[in-house]
């Protein structure tokens, strides 16, 4: 009964999915859950499977085993499902001699709506993506960054419950960026869709998604939260501090006689240095920090280095090739 | 949003690139080069004595032949552009996500085209009286444009879809669509003595375009319409086949890169 209840907010269930080219593994395997209103990340080198298991879950492709369900519709009702999820392929296309607002309206007509209403939700689209001065314009004449803003546009012609975003801030300058990024966010919050977003940034996939899928030569390497996934790197701590110019060479000095320190001076700035210290070691960012002002070093700055998405995922992807 | 579909998908498809086709320049460039080619060749057919060597009703029947053919050519160059074309300009993606079945995206695209044969026809109706008009056989000649013309327009109209829908590429689906009409048309342009020959009767009767020239040559020449009917069963059926088959086979086979979904 409670795993019922708990089960009612899954938007997507995927168990097994396999895909294969030429006898080419693409994804192998893949299984996992995702509940509206969720941000989840799929992260992979090139060649990882992660366009396949997105047009594998937006129905584009069929899998050659396993199956899904999208709010409990099994993915054989291909149009069903379809018309629950709204998707920005990679690279995505246009009809050039069209204008954006005619576009949308198209699009938002393939999806059942009356003219009047689709014409009232491209406007309301181009409005929120900003290109409303655009409207009028043909396709052609937009921009990288208004192409995928219509892209992402399009996505919500239908108020899907389930989003697939590939690559969405490709073309964006960083405001375009945060402001697209917000949109998601806004979505995911206030109106529970479900957002899965492949992507090369991890800064944006660490910004926005609570949870990561990783993907390596079609196999699910790693998956859980942000947090957990970081934590999952035996990282040893580090700083990393600036001091005076003067104070340089007493700063090395003390350090090169502490025990359990690795010391590296940054060869662009020079004032800079960043201590790794041993994980298991008696040395912490207080008794080194402690150690440097009693020497007389003047420290102008500090910063405490974590593990980013970044360097976890760095380390899974080698931690999987080796 | 719950989908309040009043209008199929079909439609949608047919009216947006029907309204494109027409008020995008590309429709009336094409009607206005089909005009200006039937008012030379005409011109050179009918009008001017030393290059007139047929008779009034052999030069009716090339004319119509001629007429119907630039018409399976402009349909086919619009066919065979129209989905590989979407696929090269990777904007197929974007129409296959939607929940309109991948069969009424060809269907929408297919009607669209022909919209243009609809165009030609009264274009072509003053140049076929012309070259007609002091042998009696007027009325024919335009029944035959008008029905058996539409008939092979629609027929090639729907392979080509078909091969643009499974063709990788827009240079392949052009190249695929002109070799099978040319493959088509070929036996049709053989001199009649060759299509006379009894191993010959056999392929006429299988080759659309070859039954229906042979039809119509007949009609022209004073044939009633209920003979040789047997000419006219390899194109009804092959188009019926077409277009009963045609969107239930795209609804599950259509996939991104052309081929077949596997």
């Amino acid at each position: 009964m409670i795993k019922d209840i708990v089960e009612t907010d899954v938007v997507l269930s995927a168990q097994g999915l396999h895909k294969s080219y030429n006898n080419m593994e693409a994804l192998t395997d893949f299984s996992f859950k995702i509940r509206a209103g969720e941000i989840i990340g799929l992260l992979g080198p090139n060649g990882a499977g992660k366009t396949t298991a997105m047009r594998i879950l937006s129905t584009i492709f069929s899998p050659d085993r396993g199956d899904f369900s999208v709010m409990g519709i099994p993915h054989t009702r291909t149009e069903e499902i379809r018309a629950l999820i709204g998707a920005l392929p990679e690279s995505m296309g246009f009809p050039m001699y069209m204008t954006g607002e005619e576009y949308l309206t198209y699009m938002g007509r393939l999806y059942g709506l009356s003219p009047q209403n689709a014409e009232a939700k491209a406007m309301a689209l181009l409005t929120l993506f900003g290109l409303a001065d655009a409207a009028d314009s043909r396709i052609t004449t937009y921009s990288r960054g208004m192409h995928q803003r219509l892209g992402i546009a399009r996505t919500f012609v239908n108020d899907p419950k389930l989003l697939f975003l590939d690559e969405p801030t490709l073309g964006f300058d960083p405001k375009g960026q945060q402001e697209m990024l917000q949109v998601v966010r806004g979505a995911a919050a206030l109106n529970q869709v479900a957002v899965i977003i492949s992507s090369h940034q991890l800064e944006v996939v660490e910004e926005i998604c609570s949870q990561v899928l990783i993907l390596n030569k079609g196999h699910l390497v790693a998956a859980g939260k942000v947090s957990d996934i970081k934590q999952k790197i035996p990282a040893s701590p580090a700083c990393r501090i600036e001091v005076s110019s003067e104070t340089v060479q007493k700063a090395l000095a003390v350090l090169a006689h502490m025990g359990d320190v690795q010391v590296e001076r940054n060869p662009n700035r020079q004032n800079e240095i960043l201590i790794s210290m041993h994980k298991d070691g008696t040395n912490t960012v207080n008794t080194i920090l402690q150690s440097l002002m009693q020497a007389g070093v003047s420290v102008e700055s500090f910063t405490k280095e974590s593990v980013s998405l970044s360097d976890a995922f760095l380390s899974m992807i080698e931690g999987a090739q080796a | 949003m719950k989908p309040n579909r009043k209008q199929p998908g079909w439609m949608v498809v047919l009216s947006t690139e029907t309204r494109h086709l027409w008020l995008g320049r590309q429709g009336p460039a094409l009607l206005l080069i089909f005009s200006i080619f039937l008012s030379i060749y005409t011109t050179l057919l009918a009008l001017d004595p030393e290059m007139n060597v047929l008779s009034p009703r052999n030069m009716t029947n090339v004319t119509l032949q001629t007429t119907i053919l630039v018409g399976i050519l402009v349909s086919l160059l619009l066919t065979a552009n129209s989905v590989s074309g979407e696929r090269d300009q990777r904007s197929l993606e974007s129409l296959m996500l939607t929940p309109l079945p991948r069969g009424q995206i060809a269907v929408g695209k297919f009607l669209a085209t022909l919209s243009l044969w609809l165009g030609m026809i009264p274009i072509a109706i003053p140049y076929i009286v012309l070259v007609a008009k002091s042998t009696g056989i007027v009325p024919q000649a335009i029944m035959l444009l008008i029905f058996l013309g539409s008939l092979l327009v629609m027929l090639c109209a729907g392979i080509g879809i078909l091969i643009s829908s499974f063709a990788p590429s827009n240079l392949v689906s052009f190249a695929t669509s002109f070799v099978t009409i040319l493959l088509l048309a070929a036996p049709n342009q053989l001199p009649a003595s060759v299509k006379e020959l009894p191993a010959m009767s056999w392929f006429i009767l299988l080759d659309p375009i070859t039954a229906i020239g042979k039809y119509q040559a007949g009609i022209l020449d004073g044939a009633v319409w209920s003979q040789e009917l047997g000419l006219l069963i390899s194109p009804i059926l092959l188009f019926i086949l077409i277009a009963a088959l045609g969107p239930a086979f795209l609804n599950r086979r259509l996939s991104l890169q052309g081929g077949f979904e596997q």
